[in-house]
């Protein structure tokens, strides 16, 4: 494992004002080339997680870091290194798919990509030609997920955190969206998702992440899991059948 | 079935912030419009009564009629709390005597410009912008957002039919916009009472028929949100198109009628009318004068041979020549002021019509015009109240000439007619004013409102019947995917 | 960075149907207003000429100066047209005379009361109703919609600073709505020109004035509904709580506090004014029988006839000197009245305005029609320069008709006068020998002055909502 840490956190803790603990010291990283996901109910800290990687909440106690950075020192340096895809991904409906893209490509640093380059990402996430150039108030959710997924894409940026991004996609483009995930861990980046789908999650990750209420309860890799029954695993875990 | 909807659809607005605070919103506008209204009203009845008393007073003061300046005084009428209409516009009252226009002066807005820049707040105008706003933010996604929202397809997957839906959903919805109507109208008339207005029976069954036509022009554009609301597939769109409706049906449409109308129908301004009399005035003055001249010319010379017993009647009964003349030219300068008078009220009434005919496209001029209807404070309201006041100096002046015999006879002449006044006895003396007949105010019954408000409203009824129409047909073809 | 977020605002904004319809309807009303404002600018100048001409000719068709009537007209304005404010509630005309209260009568909508129903469609109407509305539908989900969007969060999971984007979206929503309404207001002033409307290079800087003013009160709404689309979580919470806002500010506040102020500083009523003038010239006219009585008993006796041309000029001279002392009389006691009830007056004015500045569309409208000279002072104004006028219409009266005394006058015709006809054949009169009143427009000092305080009022508090909006986006929840 000579791969570097590109997403670590370490012990991550979040208590709200109103005295919820949502996040118990939560430590785990991703390395480059790796898929992590965060497996969980809704209400586990999942969600949390990710926004304390993004700085839009500060933790309690811990630190997140990006590609070395301390998201709570540096935020803004700390996310030129990390691209991500929300759980709602509504963009700008009054723009067309490639305008969206351009704009969320140029905040992500990236300046001077041709009309050309735009459409060679929206075809790599298989979005079909004729919408390139459409507004996306017409949009399925699907080919919504793809626009965004193309954004997350074109930051090329070495940590990628997706929230909840198969939710509502169907099986071919979930497909899909797999063999992008698999091309883009072939590049060396570190994948972060956060998911309740147990199947999807063995399917797709090197690393299982099990949380519930604010913890972490067991990290498994994919060749650990590969003798377990996953879906009894975690209910066992969740309900506290095994001890952490 | 559909009371199942109703239901639920009534729950759904009661339970909602957006009912919360715009039902909240709204009792509070129309209370403090009918409290401010109120307020208003008993400010202008005490007004009106130191008006009045001021003037008797002044009169009961004089030793002689001559010098009383009479006027006439429209009397605040409690409905104008409802609606203020042209009420604030036009004169409060107006000088009566001979050779005296009637004329209208000192309007609420004239003397106190600071009220005319803002204008006023009455309930009419709360109901006219505020209610209709609410009536549209209630039912802009009544259809279309249960489609985003997904609702609309699970309420259709059971046994319920398109019919039964629409119904359910408007009568629900109906009632939502009516309780807060219903409950500012009942402390509203809590306030009328409480306040000590002494409104009469005629007088609540105007209100009762303005909280009619109230809830019309709210039910008016309920329907219409929903049935924009079911054309359409976004509720961000629906909401657009209404808020456009809104602006022109309130807005813009009752202006733009009365201004085009204005344009199409033009009729001459008072200046002109007025210019007009005061030409024809000159020239039938001129012309006695120098007829007189003449006469009396030649009745000098023939009076030259006579003897000076002779001289005394016979210039007596040139004086008695002269008044008769001058009786006539008086009557035809009144007859040609009547004349013109009665032209232009023609070409008024016609342009009025037409600007009202064209205004009447939008539900916002049909219950604006009913509800000044009930009021009284109606367009019309100058023209009643100035030929009440030309009957009365018809009156008073009859009066005055029977009061004033004897004594020293003297005309004054002021540029536009002359006053006659006799100075009787000796000035300490003063006159009694008890006897002097009192300015009586149109009569403006319970009939007269409805009969005048009755039009609009049913036009008003008309528009619902059409926009209900069309939200049902409408729905009935709406899109479920 | 602050480059690509103004650009994205400014699209989002330029492409929307909500930008495409809102803005389509804002610019046919500003058009609208406009040719309204000119037609009717237009028709009263005509009218205004009609009137001034057949009140000429009526002073030619007379042959003695003292039987003529004058009146003088208010000439209509073009700037009036566009701020409407008190004009067409403040009489048109006035009869002229030597002496005497002056009046102005026949205001436009007491006249015509068909027009003041609905009241004109000016600009003012406008900015107040339409522009404030505008800025509201693009404010109020400017912050929270986006958070709805999800695209908030991804717009922050770049190297973004929170202030750059408040910024942008504050400035890029200035930009993208307040530049295409110049358009219309452009066009405007072009109708103007090419409708031959009469300005002044001080009327266009008024106008301009007026048209800052309009777009600093939309600054106002728009930086507001920012700024409340910043405080609350949800688009449909904002909306509504911007729409009661608007509905205050734009309805409520500013007739609410003319009524609270009337409540808080009392006036006597103007009729208390009236009648004690009227009881000071009735009995004035008393005294004017009593002593007129005793003078023609004692002239009777001595003399036999009222064609004598000695008793005419005696009694010319008699009623000169009544006239010049109850004249004085009765104009120092009518100022003196009429200065202690304008005081108490001003008084309750300040109340109201002060109260109604709470809106900003109040501040705007008090701004505008100070501006446009259309204010609530613009009747006492004009009564003012009138009185001055009246100065110069009466030394001329008294040089024409050797007398001043109009007001109490006794015409004595006489019968038995000349000879033969050709000696009555009196000359006409000539209306031009009457100076003309020309109303004198406030210099732009004057304007300055009158709508500097609330000019900075508005420019303030476009500052205090655009900090507003940036200090709460800072504290803005992401998640």
């Amino acid at each position: 494992m000579d791969q570097p840490n590109i997403l670590e956190a370490q012990k991550l803790t979040k208590v709200y004002e109103d005295g919820l603990c949502a996040l118990d010291h939560v430590s785990f990283s991703v390395k480059a080339g790796e898929i992590f996901c965060l497996l969980g109910d809704n209400g586990a800290g999942k969600t949390t997680t990710i926004n304390l990687f993004l700085g839009f909440l500060n933790p309690t106690e811990g630190i997140p870091f990006i590609n070395g950075i301390d998201v709570t020192k540096d935020p803004l340096a700390a996310k030129q290194h990390v691209a991500y895809l929300s759980d709602v991904v509504m963009l700008y409906p009054n723009f067309t798919a490639r305008q969206n893209l351009d704009f969320f490509a140029r905040l992500g640093g990236k300046n001077n990509l041709k009309r050309e380059d735009y459409y060679n990402v929206l075809r790599q996430v298989g979005l079909q030609e004729k919408a390139f150039e459409q507004r996306l108030k017409g949009f399925s959710k699907g080919m919504r997920q793809k626009v965004g997924l193309a954004i997350t894409i074109v930051k090329e940026a070495p940590a990628i955190i997706l929230d909840e991004p198969t939710s509502g996609l169907d099986p071919k483009a979930a497909n899909e969206f797999l063999a992008i995930l698999h091309k883009l861990r072939a590049q060396g980046r570190a994948i972060l998702i956060s998911t309740h789908d147990i199947f999807r999650a063995k399917e797709i990750s090197d690393t299982v992440g099990i949380m519930s209420e604010g913890k972490l309860l067991a990290v498994k890799t994919k060749a650990e899991l590969e003798h377990e029954n996953l879906e009894k695993l975690y209910l066992d875990y969740i309900q506290g059948k095994v001890a952490a | 079935m559909w009371k199942m909807i109703a239901e639920k659809e009534l729950r759904d607005h009661l339970q909602s912030t957006r009912f919360l605070v715009a039902a909240g919103v709204s009792m509070l506008l129309l209370v403090m419009s009918i409290w401010m209204g109120i307020t208003h009203y008993k400010a202008r009845a005490s007004q009106y009564e130191q008006g009045v008393q001021m003037m008797l007073d002044l009169a009961s003061q004089q030793s002689n009629w001559m010098t009383v300046t009479n006027s006439a005084w429209r009397k605040p009428d409690a409905m104008e709390i409802l609606s203020n209409g042209v009420n604030s516009d036009i004169g409060r009252y107006s000088d009566i005597g001979s050779g005296r226009d009637v004329r209208l002066v000192r309007s609420e807005y004239s003397d106190d410009p600071m009220l005319a820049a803002f204008q006023f707040l009455d309930p009419t105008f709360v109901i006219l912008i505020v209610l209709s706003l609410i009536a549209v933010l209630f039912t802009y996604n009544s259809i279309n957002g249960e489609k985003e929202s997904g609702t609309l397809k699970l309420v259709f997957a059971n046994g319920i039919s398109k019919a039964e839906y629409i119904i359910g959903k408007l009568i629900g919805s109906w009632f939502a916009i009516l309780a807060p109507v219903l409950i500012s109208f009942l402390i509203g008339a809590l306030l009328i009472i409480l306040m000590g207005v002494d409104l009469n029976g005629s007088g609540w069954g105007r209100y009762g028929f303005f909280f009619l036509a109230s809830v019309l022009y709210a039910t008016c554009f309920m329907l219409l949100g929903v049935f924009v609301s079911a054309m359409t597939h976004r509720s961000s769109v629906s909401f657009l198109v209404l808020l456009v409706i809104w602006i022109c049906a309130v807005l813009i449409v009752p202006k733009a009628a009365t201004m085009l109308a204005g344009r199409a129908m033009p009729v001459p301004t008072v200046d002109e009318i007025e210019s007009r009399l005061t030409s024809y005035n000159t020239q039938a003055r001129i012309e006695f004068f120098n007829d007189m001249t003449k006469r009396s010319r030649a009745r000098f010379k023939s009076m030259a041979d006579m003897k000076p017993e002779e001289r005394q009647p016979a210039i007596a009964a040139f004086q008695t020549e002269n008044e008769a003349k001058r009786k006539e030219m008086e009557q035809g300068i009144t007859d040609y002021s009547a004349r013109i008078y009665e032209d232009y009220y023609n070409q008024k009434s016609r342009q009025e019509l037409l600007a009202f005919s064209l205004a009447k496209i939008s539900p916002a001029s049909q219950f604006q015009l009913a509800t000044m209807k009930l009021g009284g404070t109606d367009v019309g309201m100058k023209k009643r109240y100035e030929d009440a006041m030309k009957q009365y100096k018809v009156q008073y002046t009859d009066y005055v000439q029977k009061k004033g015999g004897g004594g020293f006879q003297m005309r004054v002449s002021t540029g536009r007619g002359s006053t006659t006044g006799s100075m009787t006895g000796p000035p300490q003396q003063k006159i009694d004013i008890s006897e002097m007949p009192k300015f009586k105010d149109p009569d403006y019954s319970f009939g007269t409102s409805v009969t005048g408000a009755l039009f609009d409203l049913g036009l008003l009824a008309l528009f619902n019947v059409f926009a209900f129409v069309a939200a049902f047909v409408v729905f009935l073809r709406y899109d479920m995917r | 960075m602050l480059k690509i977020l103004l650009e994205k605002e400014l699209r989002d904004i330029i492409y929307s149907t909500k930008f495409a319809i809102t803005f389509a309807a804002a610019a046919v009303l500003v058009l609208l207003s406009f040719y309204v404002g000119i037609r009717n600018y237009q028709e009263s100048i005509h009218e205004y000429e009609n009137a001034k001409t057949t009140n000429a000719a009526n002073i030619a068709a007379q042959t003695d100066w003292r039987q003529i009537q004058d009146r003088v007209f208010r000439k209509p304005q073009p700037l009036e047209i566009l701020v409407n404010g008190v004009t067409n509630d403040v009489g048109r005309t006035t009869d002229m005379k030597s002496s005497g209260e002056l009046n102005l009568i026949n205001s436009r909508f007491s006249a015509d009361p068909l027009f003041a129903v609905f009241r004109f469609l000016d600009l003012n109407f406008v900015f107040v109703i339409v522009f404030s509305l505008f800025a509201i539908l693009f404010g109020y989900d400017a912050i929270n919609g986006e958070k709805e969007a999800g695209t908030l969060k991804l717009v922050f999971s770049n190297r973004v600073s929170r202030a750059s984007f408040i910024l942008s979206k504050l400035l890029g929503s200035v930009l993208a709505l307040g530049v295409p309404l110049l358009v219309p207001l452009l066009i405007g002033c072009l109708m103007l020109l090419g409708f031959g409307i009469p300005m002044s290079g001080l009327e266009w800087v008024r106008l301009g004035m007026v048209i800052v003013a309009g777009l600093l009160c939309f600054g106002v709404f728009l930086t507001l509904s920012i700024m409340i689309s910043a405080m609350v979580a949800r688009s449909s919470v904002s909306f509504l709580l911007s729409l009661v806002v608007w509905i205050f500010s734009v309805l409520i506040i500013p007739k609410g506090s003319v009524l609270l102020a009337s409540q808080i500083a009392s006036v006597p009523s103007i009729d208390a004014v009236e009648t004690q003038k009227r009881k000071f010239s009735a009995d004035q006219r008393q005294k004017w029988l009593e002593v007129t009585q005793q003078w023609f008993s004692s002239r009777m006796k001595s003399s036999a006839s009222f064609s004598d041309s000695g008793f005419v000029n005696s009694m010319a001279a008699f009623q000169d000197s009544m006239q010049k002392v109850s004249e004085d009389a009765r104009a120092e006691f009518y100022s003196r009245l009429d200065e202690d009830w304008r005081n108490k007056k001003d008084w309750q004015e300040r109340w109201a305005f002060g109260i109604s500045r709470v809106s900003p569309t109040a501040i705007f409208q008090i701004a505008a029609m100070n501006i446009a000279g259309t204010d609530v002072g613009m009747k006492f104004r004009y009564m003012q320069q009138l009185s001055r006028y009246r100065e110069a219409f009466a030394e001329t009266m008294r040089k024409k008709t050797g007398s001043s005394a109009d007001y109490f006058r006794i015409v004595i015709r006489r019968f038995s006068g000349g000879q033969n006809d050709q000696e009555e054949k009196q000359k006409q009169l000539n209306p031009s020998e009457i100076p003309e009143f020309v109303e004198q427009p406030r210099g732009l000092g004057d304007t300055i002055a009158a709508s500097l305080f609330d000019m900075g009022l508005l420019v303030i508090l476009n500052a205090v909502f655009f900090g507003g909006a940036f200090a709460a986006f800072l504290k803005f929840d992401l998640r």
